[in-house]
C-alpha cells in the first residue's frame, strides 16, 4: 500500500506547518544542551553566593575582620600614600611596561591595593601590596581558603562549557539555534493569545503542551532578549567578516579594530622620555569630575612623554541600579600638560552609539543593573527558560510514546530510546551533577592538589554516571531514580553542610549570612520539589501497572495512563 | 519507489540545512562588510552590523525551511549577498571620491 | 519609598491587570460563571481595566528605578503578573479574583499613605 504523501517534513505543507517541524527538530536536537547553558546560566545570576557558601573559612576570616574593625580604629593609609607606594613598585619592577594599572583602595578609601600591568606577552598581569607598608604581599599570608572554582564554575560552563573557544562557539551556535526555535514557536502558535493563561491539568500530552506555552510565552520578552545579548556579546568573534574585510585578520589587526572602538583618542607613542608625575592631584581632579571615588588609575605609555593617565570611579549600588551600561566614570588627562582630554560620565562609553549599545547589551545579559530584585527576575524567568525547554523535550517523547511517527525509518525505535535516555540524563542529570559540585566542595579534603580541577571532574564524571544509568534502565525508571537522587542530594545537602563544616542553616539566618542561607535554602525547595515529582511518578507507574492488569479499561492512548484524574473520569462515564 | 523518494528527502533537507547554515552565515557577513562600508570610520556602522547580522542569519533559517523549493531558496540568498557586495563596492567607490 | 515598596505594587499592578485580561476570555470568565460567552459589557470594561493597570506598572517601576531600567523591568513585571495568573487559574478562579482585588487596592491605598 503506497503510504500516504507526508505533509510533515522539510519545508512541506502550509508555511505554519514546515515551521512547525522547524520547531520540533531544531527545538529537539538543541534541548539538552540549551538546557544545561540555561540552568547554569540561572545559576551563574548567583555567582557570588554560591561562591561564599562554597568558602566556608572565608566566613570566618571575614568574621574576625569586622570584629577587628570594630575594635580596634584602623590606622588607614591614605590615598596619596597608597598612590606613592603603587608607584614606587612600578616604577621598580616594571619600568618598560607598556601599561600601568593600580587599584589603590575600595569605595571608602581602605581595603586592598592592588597593581596590574601588561608583560612581555601582553598578558594582564597582577601583584598586591601591603596597604600599610608598601612591600608585596606574599601570596601564602592570605587567608587558608579551599581551592575551589565557587560559583563561577556556572559562569564559565555556561558561557563556554569548559571549552574555551571551542566551547564559545558550540554555546553560539545553540543560542541561533534557540532564536530560530522562538521564533519558529510564535509562527507555529496559532492560537497564542486565546490559549495566554490556559493551563489544563491531568491531561497527559496536552499538559504538557500548555506548561511548554505557558513557561516560554509569558516570558517571551526574556527570552528574545537573553538569547540574542548572549549571541550579540561576542558578535565580534563569530562576526569577524568586517574586521577581516577592513582591518585584516591578524591578531594585530583585531587590536587596531579594538582600540578603534574602545580607545578612539589613543595617542602614539612620541619617543620622548618623561617620568610619571605625581598622581594625586590627577585623581583628586578626576574624582571632582566624575563624581565618583577612585577605582583605578591607569596609566598608558608611562615614562613617555605621551603618557596618558585615566581615573576611574566606583560605581555604587545607585549608579547599578539607575543605569543598563554598567560603566563607572572616567576622566583622562595627559601626563605634560595635565588637561583634561576626555570625560566620560557613568554609564557613558569611550566609543560612539555602537559601543554604548555593545554595553547595553552586556549590561542587559549580565543582570549587572537594577540591583538585587532584577537579579530574582532573571531568576525566575531563567527557571522558566529552562523548564521550557526540559517541557518541550518531555513532549517530544509524550508524543510519540503515545504514537509511533517512524520519523527514521526503521531505526526510529532506537533513535526514540536515545532521546528517552538523554531527555533524563540532561534534566535530572544535570540538577545532580549540580548539586554534586557542591557535595563535592563539602566532601573534597581541603589540602588536596588541584583542588578545584576534581570538584569539576565530580561534576563531569555524576553526569557521564546519569547517563549510563539512563541508558541501562528503562525510560520510567530511569527517571524516578534520579528524581529521587536528586531530592535526596539536594535535601542532605544542609546536613552534609552542617557535618563537615559546622555552619548550618539557623546560624546563617542568625548571623544575616543572607547569601549561604539562600544557597541551602534553594537547595531545600529543589529537593522538596524532586520529591514530589518522584512521589507523582511512582503514582502514575503503579495506576499504569494496575491498568495493565484490566485490559477491558486499557486505553489506546499511553499518554493518558500518566494521570490519575482522566481513568477516574473515564470509570465514571 | 520509496527509496527513491527518500533520497530525494535527503538531497532536500541537505539543501535547505548548508542554505540556512552556510548561506545564512555568508549573508551576515554580507551585511556586516556593508555596514562597514556605511561610514568613513567604519567602526561604529560595522559593530552596528555586527549586533544587527544576527536578524538577517534568523530571516535566513526561517526561510530556509519555509515551504518554497530549495532552488528558489538559494536563488534569493546568492542575490542578497551580491546585492550587498554590490552596494559596498558602490559606497567604498563614491565616498573614495 | 523603598525598592522593595516599588517592587510590590509593580507586582500588584501587573497580577491586577493581568487576571482582568484573564477574565475578559470566553475560557476563563466561564470559570467564575457558567456562561459560553463573555457579556460584551464585561468584556471591554475588564480589557480597559487591564490594560489601565498594566500600563500602570510603569509608575512604579520608572520611579523607582530608572526611565530606561525601569521599561525593562516593566517586561520583567509583565511576565511574573502573566505566570502568577496562569497559576491561580489553575489553582482557583475565585480566590484569584479575590487575591487580585485586594492587591489592587492595596496599591491605591499605599499611594495616600
Amino acid at each position: 500500500m503506497q503510504p500516504a504523501k507526508k505533509q510533515s517534513g522539510a519545508g512541506k505543507g502550509s508555511f505554519r506547518q514546515a515551521q512547525a517541524w522547524l520547531h520540533t527538530w531544531c527545538g529537539l536536537w538543541f534541548s539538552w544542551l540549551l538546557y544545561a547553558v540555561f540552568l547554569t546560566g540561572t545559576l551563574a545570576v548567583f555567582e557570588e553566593p554560591i561562591t561564599h557558601w562554597m568558602t566556608p573559612e572565608h566566613h570566618a576570616h571575614e568574621r574576625a575582620e569586622a570584629r577587628q574593625a570594630g575594635t580596634v580604629p584602623q590606622a588607614q593609609a591614605s590615598l596619596s600614600q597608597r598612590l606613592q607606594w603603587g608607584m614606587a613598585y612600578m616604577e621598580r619592577q616594571h619600568p618598560g611596561a607598556d601599561m600601568w594599572e593600580l587599584w589603590p583602595a575600595d569605595s571608602k578609601g581602605g581595603g586592598d591595593l592592588r597593581v596590574y600591568w601588561f608583560d612581555r606577552e601582553g598578558q594582564y598581569a597582577a601583584a598586591q601590596l601591603d596597604p600599610k607598608s608598601g612591600s608585596v604581599m606574599d601570596a601564602s599570608e592570605a587567608p587558608k581558603v579551599r581551592q575551589t572554582l565557587g560559583g563561577h564554575h556556572f559562569v564559565d560552563f555556561h558561557y563556554q562549557l569548559h571549552a574555551g573557544q571551542l566551547g564559545l562557539w558550540i554555546v553560539g551556535i545553540a543560542a541561533l539555534a534557540m532564536l530560530v526555535a522562538l521564533v519558529s514557536g510564535v509562527i507555529t502558535h496559532r492560537r497564542i493569545f486565546k490559549d495566554f493563561f490556559t493551563f489544563r491539568a491531568r491531561k497527559g500530552q496536552r499538559s504538557w503542551l500548555d506548561m511548554h506555552n505557558a513557561v516560554a510565552v509569558l516570558t517571551l520578552p526574556f527570552q528574545f532578549m537573553i538569547a540574542y545579548t548572549g549571541i550579540a556579546i561576542s558578535c565580534s568573534t563569530f562576526m569577524p567578516a568586517g574586521i577581516a574585510a577592513y582591518f585584516g585578520s591578524s591578531a594585530e589587526a583585531l587590536k587596531s579594530f579594538q582600540v578603534a572602538l574602545n580607545e578612539p583618542g589613543k595617542p602614539q607613542r612620541s619617543g620622548q622620555a618623561m617620568s610619571v608625575p605625581d598622581l594625586e592631584s590627577f585623581v583628586l581632579r578626576g574624582q571632582a569630575l566624575i563624581g565618583q571615588p577612585v577605582r583605578a588609575v591607569v596609566i598608558d605609555y608611562p615614562g613617555d612623554a605621551a603618557a596618558r593617565i585615566g581615573v576611574y570611579g566606583w560605581n555604587d549600588a545607585d549608579d547599578l541600579s539607575k543605569r543598563l551600561s554598567p560603566t563607572s566614570g572616567m576622566a583622562m588627562f595627559s601626563a605634560a600638560t595635565a588637561e583634561l582630554q576626555q570625560l566620560r560620565l557613568p554609564g557613558g562609553v569611550d566609543g560612539g552609539a555602537a559601543a554604548l549599545t555593545q554595553s547595553v547589551i552586556g549590561g542587559l545579559h549580565m543582570a549587572t543593573y537594577g540591583g538585587l530584585l532584577l537579579k530574582w527576575l532573571y531568576f525566575i524567568c531563567g527557571l522558566a527558560g529552562s523548564a521550557m525547554m526540559a517541557t518541550g523535550a518531555i513532549l517530544f517523547m509524550v508524543k510519540r510514546r503515545a504514537k509511533h511517527q517512524g520519523e527514521f525509518g526503521a531505526s526510529t525505535s532506537m533513535v526514540y530510546r536515545m532521546i528517552e535516555a538523554a531527555n533524563v540524563a540532561a534534566i535530572a542529570g544535570l540538577g545532580i551533577a549540580c548539586v554534586g559540585f557542591l557535595w563535592a566542595n563539602r566532601l573534597l579534603p581541603v589540602e588536596l592538589a588541584l583542588r578545584s580541577r576534581w570538584e569539576l571532574a565530580v561534576f563531569f564524571a555524576l553526569w557521564m554516571l546519569a547517563l549510563m544509568h539512563a541508558l541501562l534502565r528503562s525510560p520510567s525508571m530511569a527517571w524516578r531514580d534520579q528524581m529521587a537522587a536528586l531530592a535526596v542530594l539536594c535535601l542532605l545537602l544542609p546536613v552534609l553542610s552542617f557535618v563537615t563544616t559546622g555552619d548550618h542553616l539557623a546560624a546563617y539566618l542568625r548571623d544575616g549570612d543572607w547569601e549561604s542561607a539562600g544557597v541551602e535554602i534553594f537547595s531545600l525547595a529543589v529537593g522538596v520539589a524532586a520529591a514530589a515529582a518522584w512521589a507523582w511518578m511512582r503514582r502514575a507507574e503503579n495506576l499504569k501497572s494496575v491498568r495493565k492488569q484490566k485490559p477491558a479499561e486499557t486505553s489506546q492512548n499511553l499518554a493518558v495512563a500518566v494521570d490519575p484524574g482522566a481513568v477516574r473520569k473515564e470509570s465514571l462515564s | 519507489m520509496s527509496q527513491s523518494d527518500d533520497l530525494h528527502a535527503g538531497w532536500d533537507l541537505g539543501a535547505r540545512l548548508t542554505a540556512a547554515v552556510l548561506g545564512g552565515y555568508a549573508v551576515s557577513s554580507a551585511w556586516v562588510v556593508l555596514c562597514g562600508a556605511m561610514s568613513q570610520s567604519r567602526v561604529e556602522t560595522m559593530v552596528g552590523g555586527m549586533q544587527s547580522s544576527w536578524l538577517w542569519y534568523v530571516a535566513v533559517v526561517i526561510g530556509a525551511f519555509s515551504p518554497v523549493s530549495p532552488r528558489r531558496i538559494w536563488g534569493v540568498l546568492l542575490v542578497l549577498i551580491l546585492a550587498m557586495l554590490a552596494a559596498t563596492a558602490a559606497l567604498i567607490f563614491l565616498k573614495a571620491r | 519609598m523603598t525598592l522593595w515598596q516599588s517592587s510590590l505594587q509593580a507586582l500588584a499592578l501587573s497580577i491586577g491587570g493581568m487576571t482582568a485580561l484573564a477574565f475578559a476570555m470566553d475560557r476563563h470568565y466561564a470559570q467564575l460563571r457558567p456562561l459560553d460567552e463573555v457579556p460584551a459589557a464585561h468584556r471591554t470594561a475588564l480589557r480597559v481595566l487591564g490594560a489601565m493597570l498594566l500600563l500602570a506598572v510603569c509608575l512604579p517601576a520608572m520611579r523607582g528605578w530608572s526611565a530606561t531600567v525601569g521599561s525593562v523591568l516593566v517586561l520583567g513585571f509583565w511576565s511574573l503578573g502573566a505566570l502568577a495568573t496562569v497559576v491561580g487559574l489553575w489553582v482557583s478562579a475565585r480566590y484569584l479574583v479575590l487575591a487580585a482585588t485586594v492587591a489592587v487596592l492595596a496599591v491605591v491605598a499605599s499611594c495616600f499613605w
